[in-house]
This record gives C-alpha cells, sequence and structure tokens, in this order.
C-alpha cells in the first residue's frame, strides 16, 4: 500500500511536470486494491479498469511499466499474458464482458478459468456491466467482480448513480455478492477470500463491492474542489486506509520505524527511478 | 437471353462452410441468437448444434454487445468465436465492442494478442422486411480501423471468405444478403478466380464500361449487364470487400474500360462508392473517358416495405445509367 | 362469389422466400372449407408451414403435385362457390 502510495504520488507529480499526459490516481482505494488481489493470489487472471495501480504492481508491474501508457509511449507497457493481468480497458465496463467470455473460453478449453473483473461505481451504469453480470450469472462462470465504489462517477454522485447498492444490483442477477468497506485492507481480504473460494468451489460468480474513499480527483484533469466541499475532501484525506493502516500496525506493534523506514527508502528509490526515466 | 444458373442458396452454402470449419478446427465456435436450437432465423446454422454440441454452438443472450463482447473475450484465451447477429438493424448496441475493443485489442497489446474473431451480420432489404429489418451498414464499419468488412454475393466467395477471415488475426465483419439466402437462380458469371481471398473477382468482362459493386445488388448488375450485351459491354467487379478495397482490380479495370459506375444498396452519402470514386480520382483520373458516377438509395431510413422498390436499385435504373454513360 | 372457380395462389412465405416444397394436400378435391382450414403443407428453406384456405368454398381442384417446388404467386388450388 505504501509503495502503491508512493508511485502513485510520483505519477500526479509528473503529470504536474508535464511529464504524464494524465493520471488516474488510485489514492484511498489502496486497501480495496491489495486486499482483494492478495486475497485471490497470483493465478486469476485480471481484467482491470484503468486504476488499478496497486494490483498492477503486486503481480509484477514495474512503476515505468505502469505510467508508460500515460506518458502516451504505448497502449499497454507490461506483458498482459506474463503477469496475467491484463491491458486497461478506458472504454467503462467493455472489459467486463471480457472477463465474462475469456473465463468461459479457458474453461471451454480445460484450462484455468478464473477471472477477477475491477470495475469502478461509475461504469456499473453501463449496459456492459449489467449484461456481463447476467451473462456470468446464466453461465455459472468463474468471475469475481471486485467493484470499487469510490462515490463519485468523476462529478457525480453514487447516490444520484443507483437506488440501490451494487452488491444488491448483483443480487437481482442471481449472483452472490456482499457489501465491504475499504479501509481496512485485512476486512477486503477476507471478504475476497471467502468469495474466491465461492467462486473456485461453486464454480459460479461473485461481486464484491468495496466501499473506498477518493481523496484525488477521478484524473489529473479533474478539478473535484469545483463540486465537492472541502469537509467531505477534507474528510475523505482523514480516513487515508494508507496511514490508518501503517499507523495501526506500528501502535500494534506488527512493525517498526525501521521496518517503515526501509519502505520509505525503496519508495525513494522507485520514484527517483521513474522521475529518472519519465521526467 | 436467359443468362441464369442453378446454384444452392447462400444459407445451404454457408452453413456448409461453418460445418466444415467446425470439423476442421477444435477452437472455432458459432455464438448468437437461436442459433442452436432454431438453426438461426435464416437457418444458415441449421443442425451444427445436433453435430457439434452446445458447447460449440451457442444460444446467446439476445443481447448483441454481449455476443461481441464475450467473442472478444474468448478471442483473448485462444479461441474463434463466429458471431451472428440477427439483422442488420440490430447491430448498433455491438458497435462499441466492435470498434473500441475487437479492432483495437491486437494494438493494445502490442500484437501480443492477434484475435480472429468473425461477425456475421444478414443484411439488405428487398423482402418486405419490417422497421430495422433491410439495412445495409457496411460502411458503418469499413470507416473502422482494424475492422475488416466483406460483402459477398455467392456462396463460393462467401465460403472463401470465411475461411480466410477464421485465420486473419483480426476482426472481420461478412455481410450476407438476406434476399439472396434461398435464392437459386442466379445470372451466369466468368468463372475467373479472384487472385487472392482478399481480392476482387471479374464477374464478366467487358470493354465500354465499368462497374463496381458488391452484395445482393451485384445480381441486379449483371443482370443487367447480360441484358444490355449487344449495345454495351459491360465489366463487371464484383469488390466481394468494401475494407480494404481491392482498388487494384478496379483501377486496372478502369484503365481497360475508361468509365466507371459504382452500384450499392447502402445509401449513397459517405458510402463506399464514394471512396471508389474518390479512389479513382486521384489515381485513375487519366484512364477516365468520363465522370465517375454512382447509383445508390439517397441518404434517408429504409422504407416501409411498399416503398421498397422505389428505394432499391433496380435492373431498369442501371440499364439507363449505363446507357446516359456510354452515349 | 361467381360461379365460376377461382383460382387460389401460392402466398408468399416472408424474407425473401419464394418458393416451398409441397408436402401434402390436406384439402381434397370436393372438400368443403373454411377461411383458416388447412389446404396443403408446404416446406420452405425455413420451415415446415400450412397454407391455409382464405375463403370459404369447396375445393373444386389441385394446381400441383405433391412432391413439387410451389412459386408464390402460382395457382395452388381452385375454389369453387358452394
Amino acid at each position: 500500500m505504501l509503495v502503491a502510495r508512493g508511485i502513485d504520488e510520483e505519477a500526479r507529480q509528473l503529470q504536474k511536470q508535464g511529464a504524464l499526459d494524465l493520471w488516474l490516481s488510485c489514492q484511498g482505494q489502496e486497501a480495496a486494491q491489495v486486499g482483494s488481489a492478495l486475497a485471490v493470489g497470483p493465478q486469476p487472471t485480471v481484467f482491470p479498469s484503468y486504476r488499478e495501480h496497486a494490483v498492477a504492481l503486486l503481480r509484477g508491474v514495474a512503476p515505468d511499466e505502469l505510467v508508460a501508457q500515460w506518458a502516451g509511449r504505448t497502449f499497454c507497457g507490461w506483458d498482459p499474458r506474463r503477469l496475467r493481468f491484463f491491458p486497461y480497458t478506458l472504454v467503462l465496463a467493455a472489459q467486463t464482458l471480457h472477463g465474462v467470455g475469456y473465463s468461459l473460453g479457458q474453461r471451454l478449453q480445460g484450462r484455468e478459468d478464473f477471472v477477477v473483473v475491477y470495475v469502478g461505481d461509475g461504469a456499473t451504469s453501463e449496459g456492459d456491466m449489467s449484461e456481463a453480470m447476467n451473462l456470468a450469472a446464466v453461465e455459472s462462470a468463474s468471475v469475481l467482480f471486485v467493484c470499487q465504489n469510490n462515490g463519485w462517477a468523476i462529478s457525480k454522485p453514487a447516490d444520484e448513480q443507483m437506488r440501490t447498492s451494487v452488491a444488491e444490483r448483483a443480487q437481482g442477477f442471481g449472483i452472490e455478492a456482499v457489501q465491504v468497506s475499504g479501509q481496512d485492507p485485512e476486512a477486503v481480504f477476507s471478504a475476497c477470500a471467502r468469495a474466491a473460494a465461492h467462486v473456485r468451489g461453486v464454480r459460479a460468480p461473485y461481486l464484491v463491492e468495496i466501499e473506498v474513499g477518493r481523496i484525488h480527483g477521478h484524473s489529473t484533469s479533474d478539478a473535484q474542489e469545483v463540486y465537492r466541499s472541502r469537509d467531505d475532501i477534507a474528510r475523505t484525506r482523514a480516513a487515508d486506509p494508507v496511514t490508518a493502516y501503517a499507523d495501526r500496525l506500528a501502535g500494534l506493534g506488527l512493525v517498526d520505524t525501521a521496518w517503515l523506514d526501509a519502505v520509505g527508502a525503496e519508495v525513494r528509490e522507485l520514484r527517483e527511478r521513474l522521475m529518472k526515466e519519465y521526467a | 437471353m436467359t443468362s441464369t444458373v442453378r446454384s444452392p442458396g447462400l444459407a445451404e452454402s454457408i452453413n456448409t462452410t461453418l460445418a466444415d470449419l467446425l470439423e476442421q478446427d477444435p477452437r472455432l465456435l458459432l455464438l448468437g441468437e437461436d442459433i442452436g436450437r432454431l438453426g438461426g432465423v435464416f437457418r444458415v446454422t441449421r443442425g451444427l448444434q445436433e453435430r457439434f454440441g452446445r458447447d460449440r454452438v451457442r444460444d446467446s443472450l439476445l443481447a448483441e454487445s454481449t455476443i461481441v463482447g464475450q467473442a472478444v473475450g474468448m478471442a483473448m484465451s485462444g479461441l474463434v468465436p463466429v458471431c451472428e447477429i440477427q439483422f442488420d438493424g440490430f447491430t448498433y448496441p455491438a458497435v462499441n465492442q466492435l470498434v473500441t475493443q475487437a479492432a483495437r485489442i491486437g494494438g493494445r497489446w502490442n500484437g501480443q494478442v492477434s484475435p480472429s474473431l468473425v461477425v456475421r451480420i444478414p443484411t439488405g432489404g428487398g423482402f418486405r422486411g419490417v422497421e430495422h429489418h433491410s439495412e445495409s451498414n457496411e460502411a458503418l464499419f469499413a470507416r473502422a480501423p482494424g475492422i475488416s468488412v466483406a460483402c459477398p454475393s455467392t456462396g463460393e466467395d462467401a465460403d472463401q471468405i470465411l475461411r480466410h477471415a477464421v485465420t486473419l488475426g483480426s476482426p472481420v465483419v461478412m455481410y450476407e444478403p438476406i434476399r439472396l439466402y434461398w435464392r437459386r437462380n442466379t445470372p451466369v458469371r466468368d468463372p475467373e478466380p479472384a487472385r487472392s481471398p482478399t481480392s476482387a473477382r471479374i464477374v464478366r468482362r467487358g470493354s465500354d464500361l465499368t462497374i463496381a459493386t458488391f452484395g445482393a445488388v451485384t445480381h441486379e448488375v449483371l443482370e443487367a449487364a447480360h441484358a444490355l450485351g449487344p449495345t454495351v459491354d459491360v465489366e463487371v467487379v464484383d469488390l466481394r470487400w468494401v475494407a480494404p478495397l481491392d482498388m487494384d482490380t478496379v483501377l486496372e479495370s478502369v484503365a481497360r474500360t475508361g468509365r466507371l459506375l459504382i452500384v450499392h444498396e447502402g445509401s449513397k452519402d459517405v458510402g463506399i462508392g464514394a471512396e471508389i470514386a474518390a479512389s479513382v480520382a486521384e489515381h485513375g483520373f487519366d484512364a477516365l473517358r468520363g465522370p465517375v458516377r454512382r447509383l445508390a438509395p439517397d441518404r434517408r431510413a429504409y422504407p416501409p416495405a411498399d416503398f421498397e422498390k422505389d428505394y432499391l436499385i433496380g435492373v431498369q435504373e442501371i440499364k439507363d445509367e449505363v446507357l446516359v454513360m456510354t452515349k | 362469389m361467381s360461379d365460376s372457380p377461382l383460382d387460389m395462389h401460392v402466398p408468399g412465405f416472408g424474407h425473401g422466400l419464394g418458393e416451398a416444397l409441397l408436402i401434402e394436400w390436406v384439402a381434397a378435391v370436393g372438400d368443403r372449407v373454411e377461411r383458416g382450414d388447412v389446404i396443403a403443407v408446404v416446406e420452405t428453406d425455413k420451415a415446415s408451414t400450412e397454407i391455409v384456405a382464405e375463403r370459404g368454398g369447396l375445393v373444386a381442384a389441385h394446381s400441383a403435385t405433391v412432391g413439387t417446388i410451389l412459386k408464390s404467386g402460382e395457382v395452388l388450388y381452385r375454389l369453387a362457390a358452394e
């Protein structure tokens, strides 16, 4: 989570310097991403949306590979096949159908068919998301949908996007679903581990809706101060899952200053390398 | 002069080809609405589910984006999906998946995957279809880089195109004229083979004027050409593909005849004919003995069945146009 | 209805289907039929289907034999007033 935060911060900095064209920050969503990625393990194929940077790093995407597409060098900077972390898809929810189709294709060929599809709350308004949930349900596809609900579809708040939770909607399609707070990576891990066991055991889809905060705007081109109250942004920052978890672990004596310093040094080195490559 | 021959209908030909492809390649599967139990609304896939099973001949949900979207995922997993959309007018919900996804996956993956994915679409009018059942949208996808668009007018061409499409490594949309599905009497064609699976075919040799055309209306063009035979010697180029276009064959033909008429069923404005005319103006202007002309419906919605004869290009109009151009 | 039998034609079958194979005559010559009664069973390229009487009357003659291809618009049978 600290590494993802550091890389994200560096990418934001690089964008401000003009070295990146755009950056979609994942700050505030690290616990959701790290908890879910660790829970499913390295085996399933991941169909991300476009801000699953912490998942990408855990899957072995190098920081310079992660930012390459945002610097205009490529449409995908990493090796999707080797990492089983497929390219970012910028057309909302288009990847949800690919994920289900891929899982069915794998199953038909007698291969590992566990697929994880990441999607944001805004993208769940797209027809493809509903179609993918229905398809996964009727075909009993081994797909874990992870919806990170950060409360905003750019400027449209979640309560103006939907009348039920995404989890309730999934249940309407006949998909087991659960809603969990994205504040604590351990809670996310537990929920996603149960979900993954269901997908593997029953060979049927599952949806985990993780409520997260969005610390920065939708993208570096967004100005959330225009539509979000100062208090709301301040509250989200105060509930930062990264600092909260670090503090908690330190308080429990599970990590010490030396460990945190070592991580800090690693992050500094990664940031420096990114800066050299892109600035 | 009765210059027609009896041949199997297009539906039967495509059925035979699909069966053979399923037989040969275990990675290939069919996906579409009502294609399994029913055999498709046009029975193009009749008997295939019984023969190859429900895993490989899949009755899809009634959602076109679902069909193409899952096919993209299946192609990523190494399968070769051949999708069927029920009618051309119902293609639009799948356009996003085709244009922003299927067409771009290869590039997005830096060439690491090359999905072979075929979308078969029954197209065109002339059979008293109700609203949305008679459209011709080939120009829509011809504009989309990364998608190849085929418009066969015979079973033999559809066979060659399909066999090529399933190995191409990028998406192919194949338009199948509905009014040819069961038509068995078709105008005589020169047996000259195409130079390659993606090239046009000269289906009638002539010296006075070239007609470039494709799809169902190829038959009306041939009928007109045969009828004009004693007065004007018309060469007919069946393009077979509208993206990419085989302009070499068109330009070579125009170099011989000096005149070009383009005939198609899709509406004229910003259509396939406009592209051909522009290319000939750019690269074949010196060969022209007169202006290039287009014969295609005006830019308006396909009308109710009672008015489709006014909309469609008929044999008489083609003959009249040729006579004007060669006067 | 006039006294001379009426020509009844092979209908269109939709979707451009212009012909069908005559499988069976259901209404024999001499049978009285009401509008909607099955006259014959045919097989198009799509499916087996029934041709039904467009009006009531007596079937005066069959104009085609079983096993032949019928074309839309051709005379199929003749219908006399009762």
